[in-house]
């Protein structure tokens, strides 16, 4: 009989994630950072990210809606094309129109303007709009200019678009334009060099710029956004914070300033820490001191009576302006770089995760003014990548550290991230693990853990599994180089009940032991609540300075999966395991480290029925017998106990008990155990060839341990770019089945791929270094397949499927025969084995992607469309 | 691990000639369907003679009989203990075209048994039905014997063989029956009967507890394709299993889906073939005087056994375990075999077997699956790209061009390094294409034949190869001991060489590069228990060498970095051997050298204490085991020396 071989197509989609974008962040000369916009009914509110826009409910702090760029040719050209723009404004309604005349105004639009001049009106309810309408205004535009805020008036409806382009680290040039309605295009009104600080009140129409004069002199103008006469601009030399002239160039150096929205008061913050609070009346001012480090942020709330600051604090501070008192609103998440006004009743706060230097992390805020409690926190998936990527932006401060950049080095900070970008091999791998039970989406960040729902694209929990300074408060100045203990792998058992987290303690800089690290292994528990509980912390698991390389979780025929190996990068093995009577973790087996070879390729595998252990360390691949942890058959020469890869192994991977797959530096191998020989090869060398650090080849591989389905994901740098700055990035996700012997599929996606895992269902999901998140899932699930079965019946606790189907016939028959209505059930009966006759089980099986596609728009569908949606999809 | 004994022998067959035909016998001899692990009694219906009870310890031997006429063939037989000290025997005869069940109650056997029972007579119920019987099962919790017979009739009757009830399963020809019983201790029984057309019907009842309604109908499905006269099947632990022909398909139950198929390639075309239950997942497969224990989830043959002296072996019956124990996995089987020769007997025959527990573990390396793929070469990944570099090598035509070199070195090397496009004389990453494990062998293979004292240069690049065939490591030491270069080489290249070797040549080479070289590798590759064990096993052990060379003096720069490690191996020697086994006068040069070494050490320290910081880089302890932090800047402390005054 040939057998049926039938594989469901694979298909790839980037559905998930994306980052928070502040545009103006890269612009250091701009104050407001972020970008938001609320709704017409003022009952939401839509936040730009870098692959969507998203509207947040501030009734419900749900996500109520989202409108992908993908989804728009328009959106999609301008935001996630080559180009790459950022949303620098966000309007109500359709601010382009041409004239009166132009009355078919829908009721949800919104205006999208480009940093690049696009403008693109869109509908934020409902179905987006197949074509939606573009007014291009960049067209002359200088090389590099870019739009930072758009101003209107309320009455008038007048549109005045704001530039910038950089002249030198520090300085910018800006200009005004007014858009004229009827030719659709932008009039220069004003032009200003040596732009180093700019800010607008709350309300859009007083505009505060500090600048450069000729004599080098910095000078603060204040005038109203509409109105074109210089000469009535406010002039004032920068305040400055203290008289004595052998204070710190910190003291001269202006952060962020402020505009109130009757332009009476200007705040301006320094890199010391000093708020000068100025007085445009009467130029008289006065200090608020109480930031250690830089202020970072400024706002007046809409009657200019109180003041909020924030800086690296990371609290915010509320400055009562007539008496000088303060309160506060203190353990934020991050940095505070922004505060604004969204409306008389709400705050956004733009808070920065300084923490991770790999890339930039932010966090929306959205306060509640009346009690600052309820808020709506808005955050994409937070990921570390192994090296910075491009655009990684710090915060100023008063002093250099790895996550800021001082007043005094802004020349210096960019100049060396140039350079470590020209390196030539970039390993952005990074660390996901999916829970099994949740599904959640894991991502280790410094020391806390974020977990994150893919399927509804928001955060669940940020928790932290350390205790750092950073946990409570933020660090300032000096602390800034304390570096923070580093999660650096996290597993769970496969029924997700346990964590196990292994971390990396550093010693501050400047000592003889700065380079002696401390390596924890800490076991948690799923409270109830959500929360993951610490139950047992291992300080030092494999002796004091050794790193712990793998961590592998138990197969379930262990101890129930409660049981864990790990290894280090000496050769030496231990298996932890919990003990249900001492309710506590335990180091259960050990097997000794070799003292004279290191290596930080090292990858364990375990068979499912928990009897082999395989050890790769280096370009060996060792078995080892569980039970009494030692070489497999140690005495016999013949036995098929240790065998040598080509180069040292990068990840391995047991597929259905069977075949394990092998990467090396060089290829790509299935090895069958049963037959003890070398199947099938794959050249790796071109893709890998010591890109990546020893072991993280093993975050670019997975395995459907289902129905053994591998996937392998290879990055690989563009050819046209590869002379300039070598970041752009390309890659491929393959799919091949349980013995490599077929490739199911290959996908092409356009960015680097830092990390793929098995969604413990039927997809792969995986994370690209813009933090957004794909899929590659198959439409039908394969339960019913020939390789499903198979692996199915290797799983050793998975044997008592047919226990209970025989015990569910059984039933079902007694009930047949015991109800009174005999005859109707005989009639399904026969029915039902009918369809067993036939072969299929006719019901078609849903998983979590079943349902996903039809909560898009939710906010406006009827119920009985969502039922009509329900149906299609179950039937 | 997995084991098969040697059969032993329980009786011989009575001369019967069908009793004799491997090809028949098996059919005529029913064994009682009541075989645990732990069985001493066995009861064999032996068509033509006896209802035959034998003991298996302490000496095999028949125990009781209840005769049969000569014409009669047993077609089903089961035994079953029915209250304390006395077991009911049912069993079911075929004497041309009449069909008699019989049931006798007797006392159990006594064991040890060391008297036989024969003679005893015990009352015997018998009647006769209308068809031939297919099964008889003994029902000790209804106090019930449930025949099938081929006609589709399900019989219940109780021990005097009245009819309780009667279920027609409207199966016309019966062939398979199978009881089982589940978890929670509830039997079942499935019918396989043929249909026309190459169709079989699967029925599934389940026993009730009571007599008033002891069976009913849990699902009947129609196979399609599926033939039962050509096939062997059994049940074991929810699944059936199918042999036809050379390869096995295995459905799993209730619904009797087709999992899939196990093809049998080391199964030989018309041969005598058995096929029986022993435990989860594995099976005993005979054919011909061949017996295999086989895994059928990892595909593997556990274990297998020729048994030379006889011309046919099938099993009848066997004792299924579950097999996942830690401690015993043992089970008995029983079979029936034939001796070569034109007119020789059949004789019963036990075997024991240990079903390993079933884990990769004892399937490792013993597969019998082909292969999968046939490609040997290095495949790359993305193919729909231009520029992807790959090599292909006709293995097979370099291997024979080789050959013809006929220990000519420069015909050799010209060869070898021409057709693998090899650049450079050792290994680099553009050879990564060369990798298939069977041509290396065969090479080296070749190289060892044909060339005693000098060897082509295709030898030394080789060793430096990473896929070196593990196969020829084992004595290469020693065979290239006359070549400085290669045996240098081979050292420290040549991957996995046996610790074994590696200390012969530690305790008996002089010079001090390959000595230097040789302690380096044995500490790389093993760790120091297992180097430890390796010297204890070593009989002769003349250690004076190797301590001389630790004591030599000489400053040579890698001797110098490497000195703790050559101290780290001195130690584990010292400590395997023991410090009497050295003479007096090494003892004593050891002893002042250590003497010597720990001064220094202590000028050092002494040294270092006072020793300026400014230069003064921070010593780790253990370089490499820092590599998993962030290596981007390491700073110097800024420590310094303060005089103090008083």
């Amino acid at each position: 009989m040939v057998q049926s071989v039938h594989h469901e197509k694979y298909k790839l989609g980037v559905v998930s994630g994306g980052k928070v974008v502040f545009p103006r962040a890269s612009n250091r000369s701009c104050s407001s950072k972020t970008v938001t916009l609320l709704t017409h009914n003022q009952s939401g509110i839509i936040v730009p990210f870098n692959n969507q826009l998203k509207i947040y409910s501030l009734e419900t702090r749900q996500c109520v809606k989202t409108l992908k760029y993908a989804n728009n040719k328009q959106l999609a050209d301008a935001f996630l094309g080559p180009r790459s723009a950022h949303v620098s404004h966000l309007a109500l309604g359709d601010v382009t129109k041409q004239a009166e005349s132009d009355t078919g105004t829908e009721e949800f639009e919104i205006s999208v303007f480009s940093s690049l001049g696009t403008v693109i009106v869109v509908n934020y309810k409902g179905r987006l709009a197949e074509e939606a309408k573009v007014v291009e205004l960049g067209n002359d535009f200088a090389q590099d200019e870019r739009v930072i805020k758009v101003f209107e008036t309320v009455q008038e409806g007048a549109l005045r678009v704001l530039t910038s382009v950089q002249e030198s680290s520090a300085a910018y040039t800006y200009r005004l334009y007014e858009y004229n309605r009827a030719e659709q295009k932008l009039i220069e009104r004003r032009k200003i060099d040596h732009v180093l600080l700019s800010a607008w009140s709350s309300n859009s129409q007083y505009l505060s710029i500090l600048k450069k004069d000729q004599s080098s002199k910095k000078e603060v103008h204040v005038w109203s956004v509409f109105s074109d006469v210089p000469e009535n601009d406010i002039k004032l030399p920068l305040p400055s914070t203290s008289n004595s002239s052998t204070a710190s160039s910190n003291s001269h150096f202006a952060t962020v300033m402020a505009l109130d929205n009757e332009c009476s008061q200007l705040a301006v913050g320094f890199a010391s820490g000093v708020i000068n609070v100025v007085n445009l009346q009467d130029r008289s001012s006065r200090l608020l001191k109480w930031h250690i480090d830089s202020v970072l942020s400024l706002c007046f709330t809409s009657d200019g009576s109180y003041l909020l600051s924030g800086g690296w604090e990371k609290v915010l501070s509320f400055w009562q302006l007539s008496t000088n008192l303060q309160q506060f609103l203190p353990r934020l998440n991050g940095v505070v770089v922004d505060c604004e006004l969204v409306n008389e009743k709400f705050y956004s706060l733009g808070l920065h995760i300084t923490e991770n230097q790999m890339s930039t992390d932010y966090q929306l805020l959205i306060l509640n003014a009346t009690d600052l409690n309820s808020r709506v926190s808005v955050s994409g998936p937070l990921c570390v990548f192994q090296t910075a990527i491009k655009d990684v932006i710090s915060p100023v401060s008063a002093v250099s550290s790895k996550s800021s950049t001082a007043s005094t080095d802004l020349v210096k900070a960019s100049k060396k991230q140039q350079r470590k970008l020209k390196r030539k091999r970039q390993d952005y791998s990074s660390i996901l693990e999916i829970q099994p039970s949740t599904k959640h989406l894991y991502f280790p960040h410094t020391s806390a853990i974020q977990a994150y729902d893919f399927y509804r694209n928001e955060q669940v929990s940020y928790q932290y599994l350390s205790s750092g300074i950073n946990n409570a408060m933020g660090k300032v100045r000096a602390e800034l180089n304390l570096k923070e203990p580093c999660i650096s792998n996290v597993k769970f058992t496969k029924d997700g009940t346990w964590m196990i987290s292994y971390e990396v303690e550093f010693s501050p800089d400047n000592l003889l032991s700065s380079n002696d690290m401390q390596h924890v292994l800490k076991f948690w528990k799923l409270s109830e609540k959500g929360d993951w509980t610490l139950i047992t912390k291992v300080i030092g698991p494999h002796g004091a300075n050794a790193p712990v390389t793998s961590i592998l979780v138990a197969p379930r025929s262990i101890n129930g999966s409660h049981g864990c190996l790990t290894a280090d990068n000496n050769g030496g093995i231990k298996y932890w395991s919990f003990s249900e009577s001492d309710s506590n973790w335990q180091l259960s087996k050990f097997a000794p480290p070799n003292n004279n070879h290191f290596s930080n390729s090292v990858e364990l595998a375990w068979s499912l029925d928990g009897s082999l252990i395989f050890h790769a360390f280096d370009d060996k691949v060792t078995v080892l017998d569980f039970n009494n942890f030692d070489k497999f058959k140690k005495h016999s020469e013949d036995a098929f106990n240790e065998f040598t890869m080509d180069s040292s192994v990068q990840s391995i991977m047991l597929v259905n008990d069977s075949n394990l797959i092998v990467a090396t530096q060089t290829t790509l191998n299935s090895v069958n155990l049963l037959r003890g020989r070398i199947e099938v090869t794959f050249d790796l060398f071109p893709y890998v060839n010591g890109v990546y650090k020893n072991g993280h080849l093993g975050r670019l591989m997975t395995c459907d341990e289902k129905n053994g389905r591998v996937a392998l994901v290879l990055n690989q740098q563009n050819k046209e770019t590869s002379k300039m700055l070598a970041s752009d990035y390309s890659s491929r996700v393959i799919i091949f089945n349980a013995d490599l012997t077929q490739k199911l599929g290959s996908f092409q996606h356009s960015d680097y791929i830092s990390c793929i895992r098995w969604n413990h269902d039927t997809d792969f999901i995986f994370l690209d270094i813009k933090n957004r998140l794909g899929v590659v899932s198959t439409t039908t699930s394969a339960e019913m397949f020939e390789e499903v079965d198979k692996d199915a019946v290797m799983d050793p606790l998975d044997s008592n499927r047919f226990e209970l189907e025989l015990k569910k016939l059984t039933n079902s028959n007694e009930n047949a025969v015991n109800g009174n209505s005999g005859h109707e059930e005989d009639a399904e009966e026969e029915d039902a084995t009918l369809d067993f006759i036939n072969g299929e089980k006719s019901q078609k099986l849903l998983n979590m992607n079943s349902f996903t596609s039809m909560f898009e728009n939710l906010g406006n569908v009827q119920m009985d469309t969502l039922f009509d949606r329900v149906l299609k999809a179950i039937s | 691990m997995a084991t098969l004994s040697q059969p032993f022998r329980l009786a011989v067959l009575p001369k019967i000639a069908s009793l004799n035909n491997y090809s028949s016998q098996a059919n005529l001899l029913p064994v009682a369907d009541n075989l645990v692990p732990s069985t001493n009694y066995i009861t064999v219906g032996i068509s033509g003679s006896a209802i035959s009870q034998f003991v298996v310890n302490p000496t095999p031997k028949a125990v009781y009989s209840l005769p049969i006429s000569s014409i009669s063939t047993v077609t089903a037989c089961d035994v079953t203990e029915s209250a304390a000290g006395t077991e009911v025997w049912c069993y079911a005869l075929q004497a041309n075209k009449s069909f008699t069940i019989h049931c006798v109650e007797k006392p159990t056997s006594s064991a040890p048994a060391t008297d036989s029972h024969f003679g005893e007579t015990h009352t015997s119920n018998k009647i006769v039905v209308a068809d031939l019987v297919v099964s008889v099962k003994v029902m000790k919790s209804i106090r019930a014997v449930m025949v099938v017979l081929r006609s589709g009739l399900v019989h219940f009757y109780d021990f005097s063989l009245r009819l309780q009830f009667s279920y027609d399963s409207s199966d016309k020809e019966v062939q398979f029956v199978q009881h089982f019983s589940n978890e929670s201790n509830e039997s079942f029984v499935f019918l396989l009967s043929n249909l026309e057309g190459g169709k079989t019907s699967f029925k599934l009842l389940k026993v009730g507890s009571n007599l008033t309604l002891p069976v009913k109908e849990l699902s009947a499905i129609i196979l399609e394709d599926f033939c039962l006269k050509d096939s062997k099947i059994f049940y074991e632990f929810g699944n059936v299993y199918r042999l036809r022909g050379a390869s096995i398909d295995i459905y799993s139950l209730p619904y009797f889906q087709h999992i899939h198929t196990v093809s049998l390639p080391f199964l030989k075309k018309s041969t005598e073939t058995s096929f029986k239950p022993i435990s989860k997942n594995r099976a005993l497969l005979t054919s011909d005087n061949h017996i295999f224990l086989l895994d059928l989830l990892h595909n593997a043959i556990l274990s297998q056994r020729e048994l030379a002296h006889l011309k046919t072996f099938q099993i009848l019956g066997t004792a299924v375990i579950p097999g996942n124990s830690e401690t015993s996995n043992e089970t008995m089987a029983i079979g029936v075999s034939i001796k070569h020769g034109s007119n020789s007997t059949s004789s019963l025959d036990i075997i024991n077997i240990d079903v390993g527990t079933g884990t990769l573990k004892d399937s490792l390396g013993k597969g019998f699956s082909l292969r999968s793929s046939t490609d040997r070469h290095v495949q790359p990944l993305i193919d729909d790209m231009d520029g992807v570099e790959t090599h292909e090598y006709d293995y097979d035509q370099i291997l024979k061009d080789l050959q013809k070199a006929k220990g000519s070195i420069d015909k050799f090397d010209a060869s070898f390094f021409k057709k693998l496009g090899i650049k450079k004389d050792y290994y680099t990453d553009s050879d990564r294409f060369i990798n298939d494990q069977d041509f290396l062998h065969d090479v080296v293979s070749v190289i060892y034949k044909d060339f005693v004292s000098e060897y082509p240069k295709a030898l030394p690049y080789l060793l430096t190869h990473p896929l070196f065939p593990k196969s020829h490591t084992p004595g290469i030491l020693q065979k290239l001991k006359d070549h400085p270069r290669l045996f240098k080489q081979a050292i420290v290249t040549c991957p996995s060489l046996p610790l074994d070797d590696l200390l012969q040549e530690l305790f008996t080479v002089i010079n001090d590069e390959l000595c230097l070289d040789l302690s380096l590798r044995i500490l790389q590759d093993f760790n120091k228990e297992t180097i430890k064990e390796a010297i204890k096993t070593k009989s002769k052990v003349d250690v004076n060498n190797f301590i001389e060379f630790v004591m030599d003096e000489n400053t040579d720069d890698d001797r110098i970095k490497n000195k703790p490690r050559l101290f780290q191996l001195l130690g584990l020697i010292l400590d395997t051997v023991g410090l009497f086994a050295l003479t007096e006068n090494t003892l004593g040069k050891l002893s002042s050298y250590i003497d010597c070494q720990l001064n220094v050490v202590k000028q050092n320290v002494e040294l270092f204490y006072l020793l300026d910081d400014k230069n003064l880089k921070i010593i780790k302890t253990n370089p490499h085991q820092e590599e998993a932090s962030d290596s981007t800047e390491g700073r110097l402390a800024a420590y310094s020396v303060e005089q103090l005054e008083l």
